[in-house]
């Protein structure tokens, strides 16, 4: 609160308030003499009147100079001020926060929260009056409708009444960066206002750092936590499958409101439909799961969507699989290598896996799992790497380091030992598949027998290594396959050469191994279908051919203008929930799935704006502006002057007793 | 007679007054006025029988002759009257001083003499005393026309004096009065009624007739209008600052009780008192002394 005198010039009328108490000084200093015949009376009365009378008359004294004192102020014509308001000629500056999230589209009653804070908006720049002003709109990537605050306040409010929430996830750091940065270099007071509906996922850790200066008001328009029911989650396993391979699909559908709810769950995978029923318990969610199988390979887009509710961006999910029509398996040795002549026929006899032999490590061809027998334990670092979207299947070399094999398990490495150690038997070990690993649950009835039948002659004894996982062990217990736990990476303690082995000639060997396989496939697929909402789509031609021209069509239909940078094409616009679709000659070459972020579900708002130490949150702007033009104080002034006077009045007549007469 | 004190006006309106005591006096005049003293006058009162030592010239000799027993003829004694006035001259009885405005002692000074001149005038005696602190002046009693014109002489000559004491005044001048008669006293009285009573009591113990006359300006009564102002004591010197209005009810309280304190003590002794505003006239007090 602060005060403004707009008739400073009447200042001096102030010094009316010692005017009684320099008449009550002056007149008690010298007033006339009176000679009086007999005083002693007086005295008397004056003894047991005066414990009375001075309290009272000082007090009258009081309530004088008081009225005087509270007319001369209301000559002032003093203001009452808000903090938050300006004194005249000082500029102001306003920068409008103003979130655009998804979940401003949510409705209060019969307008969206976007359509209340708009509203707010427009009521504020109209009320404030800021002398510059601008708006910040917090979306995934915050813009700033001018480069910097200016005083074109009729634009800014035209941009609003046209602004519409957006399906991104709201970025509210850097939004607020923004603003303060551009309050910085503004004159006068300045002045944040955050308007948003607060969702609690996005705000409940927001703890901005606001300079002293910068006068911080939040507004919220969101009041209630409407029911929301969402499908939260699309995910196929395995990722990337081969074609005529069974997939499973699984979603997650959440129920945010305060009832159990029921509902109808579809799923469209390529044109296909299937549905379940879901039973969502209140404030809680369910899983379904659903299995497809593609036939051909390609790009398969896969929908999950619920009934529409008030809420309805986040209905419906989507994902994209790439069907691929063969595991291409790579094989680093030369081709009358014994483990290449292996696989080359098991590959011969799989019809989704295709086998390429003599393949070189340094320049490999597209391939998704690249085998290396005898591995000499070269480059474990570049294979690592390489694991990340490359299947691996290891099988070291006698003379194999040690710390090679552990460098390339991640795991630490044990300087105790040194190379691994071959063993051999003629006659042979046997090997069994550890029996809960999902590659071997074929053969978890028995009617498929042993799928590691047969006799290892040679092994390499592999360390210990407590955070990898062993597919299979020799019967005396020493680990026959491990896989490294986070990255596709198999290492076999045995050769895949018939002389040294007689598993490859065992009738479980090659449902064991295409089993094996299958699930050694990469989980990072090395191609992108999914990008967030408020991204910039782009596509790079397999071909690297810059003068086809492709055409990005939006979920609705409708063309979505490119940049070309060489042969990566990149939407103008940002894009929007559904499925993408990157069109040559009207084929479909690409598809892209953006989904609804799922933070953005979650509609319920927090209980109270963020607390600022220097921040005020208010729900309105009428009180704002009515304090920040100010209040005028000489009405009450005035009044208090009256109270007063009537106060003195009442007081002076107060103890005077009725009129008595000298008999 | 010229004097400033007695107006030929007033001399003409004395004439229609007669001052006449209620109670008996002594006197060695015969006249007008009754007293229970025993003597010669031409009233007879009673016979009664001769006892050794009474005078044998007041024997009636021809109730003897007839009786041939000894009885004497006694007549009620016509004496005259001795009026005592006793004038409070302090500097208090000067209020106020208002060269315009008649004070306290001029007012009373007028009465003084109308009284003085009523006594005389009816072959009565009158004796002035004027105190302040103590006797100033005693003019003894006195029927004389000479007396007269020395009482008004001393009543014009007369200036306000220092504080009073009345009380200190009536003991001295006890001695002062040899026969009971009437005694008339002139006095703001702001003294302590029963200090003063007690003071009375040889007076009324002698069978004075007692005559209180409560002289009092009118601004004494309520304090006047004046605004604040600085009181100062006209027989003390004492100083105090005084807010007239917003006192003068409580003034009004306390000098009403004051009266009443001295009206019921005089009821008791039964003393005359009469308070007078000098805005009234002093005949007011010569009718009230005709009561």
């Amino acid at each position: 609160m602060s005060f403004l005198l707009q008739n400073p010039a009447f200042l001096p009328l102030l010094a009316l308030a010692g005017v009684p108490i320099l008449v009550h000084l002056i007149s008690k200093a010298k007033p006339p003499e009176y000679r009086f015949s007999d005083i002693a009376f007086l005295r008397k009365i004056i003894t047991t009147t005066a414990r009375f009378k001075k309290p009272k008359d000082y007090l009258i004294l009081a309530l004088r100079t008081l009225a005087l004192l509270a007319l001369a102020a209301a000559f002032l014509l003093p203001l009452l001020l808000s903090e938050n308001s300006t004194l005249p000629g000082e500029k102001r500056t306003l920068i409008l926060v103003i979130d655009r999230s998804a979940s401003m589209a949510a409705n209060e009653g019969a307008a969206s929260r976007f359509d209340a804070a708009t509203a707010l908006a427009t009521e504020t720049l109209d009320s404030s009056r800021p002398d510059l002003a601008n708006i910040v709109w917090i979306d995934s990537a915050p813009t700033s409708v001018f480069p910097e605050p200016a005083p074109n306040l009729p634009f800014l409010a035209e941009e609003i009444t046209r602004a519409s929430p957006l399906p991104q996830v709201g970025a509210i750091a850097p939004a607020i960066e923004l603003a303060l940065r551009q309050l910085s270099n503004a004159p006068g007071r300045r002045e944040l206002h955050i308007i948003s509906d607060f969702q609690e996922s996005a705000w409940k850790n927001f703890s901005p750092t606001i300079p002293k200066d910068v006068t911080v008001t939040m507004s919220k328009v969101a009041e209630n936590d409407p029911a929301n029911l969402a499908v939260t989650s699309l995910v196929t396993i395995p990722p990337s499958p081969v074609a005529g391979q069974q997939i499973l699909v699984q979603t997650r559908v959440s129920n945010d409101s305060s009832e159990p709810r029921r509902v109808p769950l579809t799923l469209d995978a390529g044109g296909s439909r299937q549905s379940q029923t879901l039973d969502l318990p209140a404030h809680g969610e369910a899983e379904a799961a659903f299995s497809i199988r593609a036939a051909n390979p390609g790009l398969l887009p896969i929908i999950a969507e619920i009934d529409t509710d008030s809420f309805p961006g986040d209905d419906r999910r989507h994902a994209i699989l790439r069907v691929r029509e063969s595991l291409r398996l790579a094989i680093a040795a030369p081709e009358n290598h014994p483990a290449a002549i292996t696989l080359t026929k098991v590959a011969a006899a799989i019809p989704w896996l295709t086998a390429i032999p003599g393949a070189d490590p340094a320049k490999l061809p597209p391939c998704d799992i690249l085998c290396l027998p005898d591995w000499k334990g070269t480059d474990p670092r570049g294979l690592l790497k390489l694991s990340e979207t490359t299947a691996l299947l290891v099988i070291p070399a006698a003379d194999c380091p040690a710390a090679a094999l552990t460098a390339l398990l991640g795991e630490k490495a044990d300087p105790a030992t040194s190379m691994l150690p071959l063993q051999s038997a003629e006659a042979g070990w046997e090997a069994v598949p550890t029996a809960e690993h999902p590659a071997f649950r074929l053969f978890s009835g028995g009617q498929f027998g042993n799928p590691m039948a047969g006799k290892f002659r040679q092994r390499l004894q592999l360390p210990t290594y407590p955070s990898v996982e062993t597919l299979a062990t020799f019967t005396d217990n020493a680990p026959a396959l491990i896989r490294a736990k986070d990255r596709p990476i198999l290492v076999a303690a045995f050769p895949l050469d018939p002389v040294l082995t007689t598993w490859p000639v065992e009738s479980p060997f090659l449902p064991a191994i295409a089993e094996i396989l299958l699930h050694l496939e990469p989980a990072i697929v090395s191609e992108n279908f999914s990008a967030l909402p408020g991204d910039l789509l782009s596509w790079t031609n397999p071909a690297l051919e810059n003068t086809i021209i492709p055409i990005l069509e939006a979920p609705d239909g409708k063309p979505v203008p490119l940049t070309a940078s060489g042969a990566t094409w990149s939407s103008a616009a940002p894009a929007t929930p559904g499925i993408h679709r990157w069109l040559i000659s009207a084929q479909s070459v690409h598809l892209t799935a953006v989904n609804f972020p799922e933070s953005e579900s979650d509609l319920t708002p927090l209980a109270k704006t963020p607390a600022l130490s220097h921040s005020t949150a208010v729900s309105g702007t009428a009180r704002d502006s009515a304090f920040a033009a100010g209040l005028p104080l000489w009405p009450l002034l005035i009044a208090a002057a009256l109270l007063f006077i009537l106060a003195e009045a009442l007081l002076a007549a107060h103890g005077a007793p009725a009129p008595s007469t000298i008999s | 007679m010229n004097s400033r004190f007695l107006k030929p006006e007033d001399l003409r309106r004395l004439k229609n007054y007669e001052f006449g005591a209620k109670a008996m006096v002594e006197g060695y005049l015969s006249g007008r006025h009754r007293s229970k003293q025993r003597g010669s006058s031409i009233e007879f009162h009673e016979f009664r029988q001769y006892v050794p030592g009474d005078d044998l010239a007041r024997v009636d000799w021809r109730v003897f002759a007839r009786n041939d027993k000894l009885f004497l003829r006694t007549f009620e004694q016509e004496t005259n009257l001795e009026c005592h006035i006793f004038l409070d001259c302090s500097a208090s009885m000067a209020f106020p001083e208002n060269p315009d405005t008649i004070s306290k002692l001029e007012y009373c000074s007028f009465f003084a003499a109308c009284l003085a001149w009523l006594v005389v005038s009816k072959n009565d005696r009158v004796s002035l005393a004027l105190f302040d602190e103590n006797i100033r002046k005693f003019l003894p009693p006195a029927s004389t026309r000479k007396a007269l014109l020395e009482l008004l002489n001393t009543l014009e000559n007369n200036i306000p004096g220092k504080g009073t004491s009345i009380i200190e005044s009536l003991k001295r001048a006890n001695p002062l009065l040899k026969r009971k008669g009437t005694l008339v006293i002139l006095s703001d009285f702001f003294c302590d009624p029963g200090a003063l009573f007690q003071a009375l009591n040889p007076y009324l113990h002698r069978g004075f007739r007692v005559h209180l006359f409560h002289i009092l300006d009118p601004a004494e009564l309520d304090l006047g209008t004046r605004p604040l102002a600085r009181f100062i004591d006209m027989e003390s010197g004492g100083r105090l600052s005084v807010h007239p209005q917003a006192l003068r009810e409580s003034w009004k309280n306390h000098l009403n009780a004051h009266i009443r304190s001295l009206r019921t003590l005089a009821a008791s002794r039964r003393a005359d008192y009469t308070q007078v505003s000098t805005a009234e006239s002093y005949f007011t007090l010569l009718d009230r002394l005709q009561e």
